[in-house]
């Protein structure tokens, strides 16, 4: 396993390099405002299912499965990189779960609100803040995820 | 005191080697053109360098269509990865010994 050892500086310019590479795929990792958008989409799809009767709530699922699978497939697609969960949860693993728990959260309160009748509007404040929760996520997670490869900004 | 036991990969010591096995390490899967955009390597140099280090059997390559179009795909094995680890620490290790030096003199 073992070859010549460098020099000091040698091992300095190999961890230099290695840094950059790191920076370059940070720099150039990006979104575009749509996919914050989509994700928002997906996001608001959980929030809904308690409150529409079958087959929507069916529907729903499928279309939620489906729309996560799309956004990976997109990702991939656009920055020729795959992002899976070690590296997706590294930089911001209580990050996620927050967003996690936020998320089981708005679904436990539609639920509630849906058995206790209350007016339609509460149900569609339910949806749009999971909406926003989704947008500011994936906006989040990708500040996050380049600030960890070593990002400028 | 005993000097640490410094275990270079010779796989990984070349500078492309090392930034293409960088990319894989905090992505599960880099494609081709993105290897060559951060390496900034010719396709023939960056088609040897992930073939060293497949027959390593350090990274696995495969193919998916997209566009009608064939893209190569390269990811870590976890050889791959543990060595990738190794080196780095290799690297990181040689640098503290020597600044460790320089702070005695």
């Amino acid at each position: 396993m073992s070859s010549d050892i460098p020099t000091p500086d040698e091992a300095r310019a190999a961890l230099a390099q290695s840094d950059a590479a790191r920076r370059k795929m940070a720099a150039d990792y990006t979104f575009p405002p749509t996919r914050h958008f989509f994700a928002g989409l997906l996001f608001a799809i959980p929030p809904t299912l308690p409150i529409v009767q079958e087959p929507f709530g069916l529907v729903g699922g499928i279309a939620y499965v489906l729309g996560a699978v799309l956004l990976i497939a997109w990702d991939r697609r656009r920055d020729g990189l795959s992002i899976t969960a070690p590296n997706i949860l590294k930089p911001s693993g209580a990050f996620a779960l927050a967003c996690g728990m936020a998320m089981i959260g708005l679904i436990v309160l539609q639920r509630e609100l849906f058995h206790a009748g209350v007016d339609y509007w509460l149900h569609y404040v339910v949806i749009a803040t999971a909406f926003l929760l989704g947008v500011s996520g994936s906006a989040g997670w990708l500040r996050l995820f380049r600030r960890e490869l070593g990002a400028d900004n | 005191m005993k000097p640490p036991k410094l275990e270079l990969d010779p796989h990984l010591h070349q500078p492309a080697r090392l930034q293409i096995a960088t990319v894989l390490a905090n992505a599960e899967k880099a494609e081709f053109a993105r290897l060559r955009e951060i390496t900034e390597v010719s396709d023939s140099v960056l088609s040897k360098h992930l073939s060293a280090l497949s027959e390593a059997g350090y990274i696995k390559l495969s193919k998916s269509p997209v566009d009608g179009r064939t893209r190569t795909w390269a990811r870590f094995t976890r050889t791959g990865r543990k060595a990738f680890a190794k080196h780095m620490q290799a690297l990181q290790t040689l640098v503290a010994v020597a600044e460790m030096a320089v702070g005695k003199k």
